[in-house]
């Protein structure tokens, strides 16, 4: 019975551990979709100069899960028609909050890129992307690093203080 | 004075972990977190051994003391 229990304290805690390494991990792989999906999102706008909208459901097909979410519910907002680009830039963002790993300095930086969507011309907007872009960069960057360094941590430390709880128990 | 044996493994095992977990932390470059744990450990190892430390304490007394 008590090895039972110690099993169960050991198994939660490593869970706990290896729960916070992916976060790490998740939040790096995350910015680099939110990259990408500025990245066309540039192109969509540049080249074919399609409207929002259909230029951020398009988008939200091009990349995986959180990201993808978030852009087709701001095309799903502007659709409507009910809100400023603005509004639905912060609701959607909201929503993104909620469910990816991303940190509050990591949506700033798209906070900021949704306050100029759709209020300037193309040039303008050009080198929004350009600054949003390298703004993301720098984050990722950031990211990366406190993963290589976190990363290993978290996992051990989950599983040895299972390991001291159960032995101080015990 | 038939001591548990136990309470002896169970020091060296909150030890050894606590070693490790010092180590670990000190790698990620995180020391001061580190010397807290480790000074968090030996509270509880303390607290452990207080009934036998304070076994001690009255033999100790009842020996030079001449009291009990």
């Amino acid at each position: 019975m008590k090895l039972l229990g110690a099993i169960f304290i050991i198994c939660a805690s490593t869970g706990i551990g290896f729960a916070l390494a992916r976060n790490l991990k998740e939040r790096t792989k995350q910015l680099r979709d939110m990259k990408q999906a500025i990245t066309s999102l540039e192109a969509e706008m540049v080249y074919t100069m399609t409207p929002l909208a259909e230029a951020c459901h398009r988008v939200s097909q091009q990349v995986p899960s959180p990201v993808s979410t978030f852009f087709s519910t701001f095309s799903d907002a502007l659709q409507k028609g009910e809100s400023s680009a603005y509004q639905a830039w912060t609701k959607s963002l909201a929503s993104l909050k909620a469910h990816s790993c991303l940190q509050q300095s990591d949506l700033d930086v798209i906070l900021q890129f949704g306050a100029s969507l759709g209020q300037q011309d193309l040039e303008q907007q050009q080198k929004q992307v350009k600054l949003t872009l390298s703004n993301i960069d720098r984050q990722e960057l950031e990211a990366s690093e406190k993963q290589k360094r976190s990363e290993n941590m978290y996992k051990s430390l989950g599983f040895l203080g299972g390991l001291l709880m159960t032995i101080i128990l015990i | 004075m038939n001591y548990d044996v136990n309470l002896i493994f169970q020091i060296a095992g909150v030890g050894i972990v606590v070693a490790m977990i010092h180590t670990v932390l000190k790698q990620m470059g995180k020391e001061e977190i580190a010397h807290w744990v480790t000074l968090l450990a030996f509270v509880i190892v303390l607290y452990m051994v207080v009934n036998v430390v304070d076994d001690l304490f009255q033999t100790i007394r009842s020996v030079f003391l001449f009291q009990n």
